[in-house]
């Protein structure tokens, strides 16, 4: 009787997620297999798809072709990326480290450059846009929205957001008996911030929870579903 | 030649002045050495008290004060002077004469120096000095006999004794035997008689220098001196004596204890058994007594006989005769128990061996001069150097001949003897083992008899270098040795640790002691009170530096440990029992966000056949729920539309997911990989890759993840840039994955919509894109997916309904547990409020 893969599959995943749960005993070497097998199989995986997803299709597989067509200008082209790996891997000793640094120094600032214009272009001056379209009736309109629930958003979210930037207001003043002491109104608006980030917060802790407790669910549902299938439950 | 001097050392003779010799570089000089003859130097010995024997400390002491109670006697010609031994001189000057501290005439004439002229005897009792330097009574002689002087003894007997051959020493030693039978006949008088010396009578050729001056002085002392001059030559005979009484002697207050046993004994002892009692004679003395023995009642005298040297023997033999001679006198005889055993030899002839040696050897010399040649095995060294030749007029027949009584005439005085009969004990041994140490030493040191001694010649006998130089260092001086003693006198008395005993070892330097009573100055510092509160409160920031801070043991860890075991008890429990039953028994959520809505308006809107750009960026992790909010929306987009669909991942496991995800929830649609859709894979690079996929994406990701081109296949159809997509369907776990995909594409998109399938945990922070209208609908997570599902896809693929009611059992399980612990808390903070102001 020939074994099927997705037993053999169900099998492993069946024991690696007990495995894993057994972390609720506190750590011990089932889950550390089960970390470390997992560690070094994503690891392996990563590799093979740098090479495969990234290097082949876009280093050696260019240059190749340039082999072949003599295209020199391609080739040329080419020969930055193929400067920029080997250089990348001096970093491996710090002994001569130094020689990678001019490609760190290409990536972060191109990095950088990028995050700065995508989050200008894509984040701060889109959400200061919408933050002002709250207020915009015509714009509610189009959207379907009342005046009265556009106006009670965005005075929710113009508070809100006041607040809670008043609430990393540090500034204060010394009293008399060496005391620090934030203003009156300032503190009082990092106080209904502090309210709105205990929210954002909350919101954020459930959906961690809700995000988790569906991983499990998920993981149960797979373990249920083995057995079920292994000893033919229908 | 008289000028010459005489190298002690090497007998060679120096001309007059000459301060060392010159052969041997002797000093000659007289001030640094001793020299016979020389006087000893004046020495306050009496600092040096403590370092005598205890028995002596005592007797000293007493016979200060017996000195200091009784009243001054009238002075007797003789003075009791010490002995030429240091230690003794020194006792003799503790009293404060310095007549004591002459040198002894006899010793002076001895050694050939010029004698002091006799001084009167200051008082003493000299009861207690007998101890001391002896007395005259001590050395009473039961009989007298010129013939038991040597013969150069002999030869300086006074003229008027008849005998020439007699001396000072027989003088005294015939006026003691004197004594004892006066003492012993109290009824006798005294004799008017001054028994003076006569001069030497032997012959001057054969007498040396000293001795003949030694006789010349004698000879003109003597209608100076009275009777007791003779007793110069022992000046611890010539301490004044008082009548003999036993019965009248008090011993009881200034005896030494010594003494006083002995005085006891001697009391205890009859007298009988003392006189004659060949028992008590030692051997040596009881072997010539049954020659001639006419005492009465002698005992048998075979052990006694045995003890008796044979010189002691011929003197037994003489006394025995002599007793003959005067019955009367000899019934009369002092028992040996009233004479001081170590006198016993000289004073009654019955001699036994409690006699000193170095008398026994006087006795010797005296007593057998015949045998001078035995004689000078007893004698000691000082005395053989001071022993005349023998003459021929040293005969013992004239000595014998001298008749018993005439000294007993001479006799100035009343004597008393050192111990009263009773005094010595039965066993005549006894008083050897009551004498200190040293004394006995003194006596117990034998004399070989087998070996004649040198005749001791005045250079051997007290030769300037005979002290070693390190013993003459150790001399104790005059003021050298006072000066110590009195300082040390002054100094404290250790009575700690290693100089337990010791006085003045560590004497305060002179000027170093205080003059007055130090100043005092106060120690309390002025401070005020703010320095004081100042202080207090570095004091306590110290102590709270140093102060160990305990670290409170997290007791809530074993509670969370429970805690934590019951939630994920209760979790698995639900989830097991759900994911089991299968059945549905929480209905799914009625109200439906607007960024749903909007999702599925976006979706609806999508042109049929359309390509659509379906970005892959979540953790395997999150893959049950991403697939199962991101499935209805797909299943219902494949169903409804038949989109093209090309993959495109942000991380390194989007591509695969992608790949799970078409052949998982999507795979009823049959959708073929590079037919229908194209998985263009991984786009390295980040934010940076995402640009560049957006800008030119053919350029940055050429090939699917087969390998092949996937820009020219059938989902790719007519596609050349991120706008010609008719819309992109970002799938991801994190808002910065998301606002990656929005920022990036912000500006190339156009107005191509965006929905995202986020989870749960990302939605707050994509919702803003939402807001901004830079994302057109959101589906979220698990609740997302249920309600696409449930309302928008009549219930397809089926995933997000299955875990639905886990989910929601679990999340009311999370409410519950939120809600309770809210509320312990809420309690307990309640309590400590309320424990807080009733403490208050």
């Amino acid at each position: 009787m020939p074994v099927s893969l997705d037993l053999i599959t169900g099998a492993l995943s069946f024991l690696f997620t007990i495995l894993i749960l057994s972390y609720l005993i506190g750590d011990n070497p089932l889950f550390k297999i089960a970390v470390y097998l997992f560690v070094g199989v994503a690891s392996g995986y990563v590799a093979v798809v740098i090479f495969w997803q990234a290097l082949y299709p876009k280093l050696f597989l260019p240059l190749w072709q340039v082999a072949l067509t003599a295209d020199i200008n391609r080739g040329l082209f080419l020969l930055a990326p193929l400067l920029g790996s080997l250089l990348l891997l001096f970093k491996l000793f710090p002994g001569s480290s130094g020689a990678a640094r001019i490609v760190m120094a290409f990536l972060v600032g191109a990095g950088a450059a990028v995050t700065i214009a995508g989050a200008l272009s894509g984040t701060l001056i889109p959400q200061v846009n919408a933050t002002i379209n709250f207020f915009d009736m015509r714009s509610a309109a189009a959207r379907n929205i009342s005046a009265f629930e556009a106006l009670g958003n965005g005075a929710i979210l113009l508070l809100g957001l006041v607040t809670s930037l008043a609430y990393f207001h540090f500034g204060a003043r010394q009293r008399p008996d060496g005391s620090a002491k934030r203003f009156g109104l300032i503190e009082w608006i990092a106080w209904l911030g502090r309210i709105f980030i205990g929210i954002t917060l909350g919101v954020i802790f459930a959906g961690v929870y809700a995000a988790a407790l569906t991983a499990l669910i998920e993981r149960i549902s797979s373990l249920v579903n083995f057995i079920r299938v292994l000893f033919g439950i229908p | 030649m008289t000028d010459m001097i005489t190298c002690p050392l090497c007998g060679i003779e120096n001309p007059p002045g000459q301060k060392i010799c010159i052969r041997c570089q002797t000093p000659l000089s007289m001030d640094a050495s001793f020299q016979p003859g020389q006087a000893p130097n004046r020495k306050d010995t009496g600092e040096l008290e403590p370092l005598l024997p205890q028995w002596l400390r005592e007797a000293r002491e007493i016979a200060r004060e017996s000195e200091t109670n009784k009243p001054p006697e009238p002075h007797t010609p003789l003075s009791p002077s010490a002995s030429n031994m240091d230690l003794l001189a020194g006792l003799q000057s503790q009293s404060g004469d310095e007549a004591e501290e002459e040198i002894p005439d006899w010793l002076a004439s001895i050694t050939g120096t010029a004698a002091p002229k006799p001084k009167p005897e200051e008082t003493e009792t000299g009861e207690v000095r007998w101890v001391e330097a002896g007395k005259r009574a001590d050395f009473q002689q039961t009989e007298t006999g010129n013939d038991e002087m040597p013969p150069w003894l002999a030869g300086i007997q006074p003229a008027s004794a008849g005998a020439e051959d007699k001396d000072e020493l027989s003088d005294w030693f015939r006026k003691s035997g004197e004594e004892a039978v006066t003492f012993e006949t109290p009824s006798s008088q005294p004799s008017a008689d001054g028994s003076p010396f006569s001069p030497l009578a032997s012959s001057p050729d054969d007498t040396p220098d000293w001795l003949k001056q030694m006789s010349a002085d004698a000879g003109e002392k003597q209608p100076e001196q009275p009777v007791a001059a003779p007793f110069e030559s022992s000046d611890w005979f010539s301490q004044p004596s008082e009548p003999r009484s036993s019965q009248s002697l008090d011993f009881s207050s200034e005896t030494p204890d010594w003494l006083k046993q002995i005085q006891t004994d001697a009391n205890a002892a009859p007298s009988s058994q003392a006189i004659g009692s060949e028992r008590e004679i030692p051997g040596w003395l009881g072997q010539e007594v049954p020659a001639d023995s006419n005492i009465p009642a002698q005992p048998p005298a075979s052990e006694p006989l045995s003890e008796t040297p044979d010189w002691l023997a011929g003197l037994v033999a003489e006394s025995a005769s002599v007793a003959e001679a005067a019955p009367a006198e000899s019934e009369a005889l002092v028992s040996e128990d009233e004479v001081p055993s170590w006198l016993k030899p000289e004073s009654d002839k019955s001699s036994n061996n409690v006699t000193p040696s170095w008398l026994q050897s006087e006795s010797n010399t005296a007593e057998q001069p015949q045998a001078s040649g035995e004689l000078f095995n007893d004698l000691p060294d000082w005395l053989k150097s001071a022993a005349p030749p023998p003459s021929p007029l040293d005969k013992p027949e004239k000595a014998a001949e001298m008749p018993p009584a005439e000294p007993a005439k001479a006799m100035p005085f009343e004597t008393v003897p050192a111990f009263a009969e009773g005094d010595l004990p039965a066993g005549g041994n006894a008083f050897l083992t009551e004498m200190p140490d040293w004394l006995s030493n003194a006596i117990e040191t034998p004399l070989s008899a087998g070996i004649v001694p040198e005749p001791i010649t005045s250079s051997d006998a007290l030769a300037p270098n005979v002290l070693p130089s390190w013993v003459e260092a150790m001399r104790p001086s005059d003021q050298g040795m006072a000066n110590i003693l009195a300082t040390a006198n002054d100094q404290p008395l250790e009575s700690q640790g290693a100089l337990a005993g010791l006085q003045g070892v560590l004497p305060a330097g002179v000027g170093f002691t205080p003059t007055s009573k130090p100043k005092a100055y106060s120690i309390k510092i002025n401070t005020s009170e703010e320095q004081l509160k100042h202080a207090a409160i570095l004091e306590q920031i110290l102590a709270a530096e140093t102060a160990p801070v305990t670290i409170s043991s997290e007791k809530s860890l074993g509670a969370s440990r429970i805690l934590r075991w019951a939630l994920a008890f209760i979790l698995l429990a639900v989830a097991f029992g759900t994911a089991f039953i299968r059945s549905p028994f929480f209905s799914t959520p009625v109200a439906i966000p607007n960024e749903l809505n909007y999702a599925v308006a976006v979706a609806q809107a999508i042109p049929a056949d359309a390509p659509v750009l379906v970005a892959v960026d979540y953790e395997p992790s999150r893959a049950g729920e991403m697939e199962a909010a991101a499935a209805p929306l797909l299943d219902n987009l494949l169903l409804i539309k038949h989109p093209r669909l090309t993959f495109v991942a942000s991380n390194e496991a989007g591509s695969i997911l992608a790949e799970r995800l078409i052949a998982g929830p999507l795979a009823v649609h049959n959708y073929q990989s590079g037919v229908t859709y194209l998985n263009l894979g991984y786009l390295p690079g980040g934010q940076l890759g995402i640009r560049a996929f957006a800008q030119n994406p053919s350029a940055t990701a050429p090939l699917d993840i087969n390998g092949q081109t996937g820009w020219a296949s059938a989902p790719l159809q007519g596609v050349t840039s991120l706008s010609e997509f008719a819309a992109i369907l970002l799938i991801t776990d994190t808002a910065n994955a998301a606002r990656a995909w929005i920022e990036q594409t912000q500006s190339v998109r156009g107005g191509i919509p965006i929905l995202v399938v986020s989870s749960a945990q990302s939605t707050p922070m994509i919702q803003p894109y939402y807001e901004s209208g830079q994302v057109n609908g959101i589906v979220s997570g698990l609740y997302g997916g249920a309600l696409y599902e449930q309302r928008f896809n009549n219930g397809r693929p089926g995933t997000a309904r299955a875990y639905w009611d886990a989910y929601s059992v679990g999340m009311l399980a999370a409410a519950v547990f939120l809600l309770g612990g809210g509320l312990i808390n809420l309690g307990l903070g309640l309590r400590d409020r309320s424990a807080g102001k009733a403490g208050k």
